[in-house]
């Protein structure tokens, strides 16, 4: 079982996340332009930072959390002047709650697609029979069986 | 004139124009085929895979998902109609040429597919167009110009960003889509929020509704007729999430969405047909001769 705490701790080390965090002065120029930030409550890129650095970020992996808020617009990779990538941070929380079980649902269901057949979201009849009618190719990827065996969690 | 012009690709057709978009990806290979650009086919790309959902639930299978794609036994450069696409395959890229440590994960996964590590080229459509030559070669196959059409330019994110692994435009005020949007004599009007994200990437609805709310009224009160963008994901949530957001919040915009390709196919002749503006939830027909 998963276990948060000190185990998030470590796995956040060993994405790198902390390690990028720990470089963060809390200038704040993350949230400036913030989209997430600026248009929800609750996304604050520099406590997400702050949190994972003091290791008391817990509940930023749990149901809900606003991690999922960012739009992963890089606009603060771009800016941050010490080097943070804050992207990085969030996805490897991310991940963190995947694994956790924690993260919204949407997320399994695209994995899952883009792993068993290739694409995410389903080619539909329609969509094959427009797509021959504009004269495009075959939209169906071949050897997407092959996905599953460089993949870690199924 | 530079000799070294990449003037062959590899398409890569993505996820969401693939499925359900495919009289966009029909305007792109119009627009480039028009340009002489040669462009193979390869069935065994999958999803990049994308950069916001799939990687969200893991980074090393994104990368080795990714590192396939890119491995697939030829060097020939890829081009793809999505920024999505070529943001995530040019970061695997970038991190695969930089992080030994990357590098020795997803070389690794390539090798229970027998696969050796290959880092071609990544573009995304807008980088080929976006070169002197090219822009003039565009100019001079347009035989109607769509004078008279105010547009509101989105460039989105990723277009353009990371800008250390994407390489292109300026990754705070690019200018790619204005300059190509004055070539074929459409006006783009300067609004409020011009480079803010068009919130679709957010996994919480108020969120991603909230900043597309915010992006339509400036484009609005601008006097744009119509946006004008070069992302598949922009392009639905422009399309399909304005007409879900008029009908919750009761307000009009009244916002038709062109893929830049297709504006362009229209100013050098082709049919409203022929780029499928039949298949946009908000109808274009009545503006700038426009069926």
């Amino acid at each position: 079982m998963y276990t948060v705490g000190s185990a998030t701790n470590r796995d956040i080390d060993s994405i790198g996340g902390r390690e990028l965090a720990r470089l963060c002065y809390s200038c704040g120029i993350c949230v400036g332009d913030c989209p997430a930030a600026r248009f929800s409550e609750d996304f604050n890129p520099r406590q997400i930072f702050l949190k994972v650095c003091l290791g008391i970020g817990e509940e930023l992996v749990g149901r809900d959390s606003p991690i999922w808020k960012c739009t992963t617009c890089y606009t603060c990779y771009e800016r941050c002047p010490a080097g943070v990538k804050p992207l990085d941070v969030i996805i490897a929380l991310r991940n963190l709650s995947f694994r956790a079980g924690t993260s919204p649902e949407g997320v399994s269901g695209i994995r899952r697609s883009v792993i068993e057949t290739g694409v995410a979201g389903a080619l539909t009849r329609r969509a094959i029979e427009l797509r021959e009618k504009m004269g495009l190719p075959s939209a169906k990827p071949g050897d997407a069986k092959e996905l599953g065996l460089i993949t870690d969690y199924e | 004139m530079s000799d070294d012009r990449v003037s062959a690709f590899r398409f890569f057709p993505g996820c969401l124009a693939r499925t359900k978009l495919p009289h966009i990806e029909a305007s792109v290979r119009l627009v480039l085929e028009s340009l002489g650009i040669g462009l193979e086919d390869d069935t065994r790309f999958t999803c990049c895979p994308d950069p916001v959902v799939f990687r969200s639930s893991s980074r090393g299978d994104w990368l080795g998902l990714a590192a396939r794609n890119l491995s697939l036994d030829s060097e020939k450069p890829i081009v793809t109609l999505c920024p999505g696409c070529a943001s995530s395959l040019s970061e695997a890229r970038h991190l695969l040429s930089e992080d030994p440590e990357a590098r020795a994960d997803a070389g690794a996964r390539l090798k229970k597919l027998g696969l050796d590590l290959r880092l071609p080229s990544i573009w995304h459509f807008l980088k080929v167009l976006f070169d002197e030559e090219r822009m003039k070669d565009i100019e001079a196959g347009v035989t109607r110009r769509l004078e008279g059409l105010k547009v509101a330019c989105h460039y989105g994110c990723h277009l353009t960003r990371p800008s250390d692994a994407v390489d292109f435009d300026d990754p705070e005020k690019p200018r790619c889509l204005d300059e190509l949007v004055a070539l074929v004599g459409a006006e783009s009007v300067q609004y409020e929020d011009k480079y803010l994200c068009c919130g679709r990437p957010s996994m919480d609805e108020a969120t991603s509704t909230g900043i597309l709310e915010r992006k339509l009224s400036a484009m609005k009160q601008a006097g744009a007729q119509a946006i004008v963008l070069a992302c598949p994901f922009c392009f639905e949530q422009f399309d399909v999430g304005q007409t879900l957001l008029e009908r919750k919040t009761g307000k009009k915009f009244g916002l038709p969405v062109f893929y830049v390709s297709q504006l362009i196919c229209l100013s050098m002749g082709r049919a409203a047909s022929e780029v499928g503006l039949d298949m946009h939830k908000v109808k274009a027909g009545g503006i700038a001769g426009i069926e």
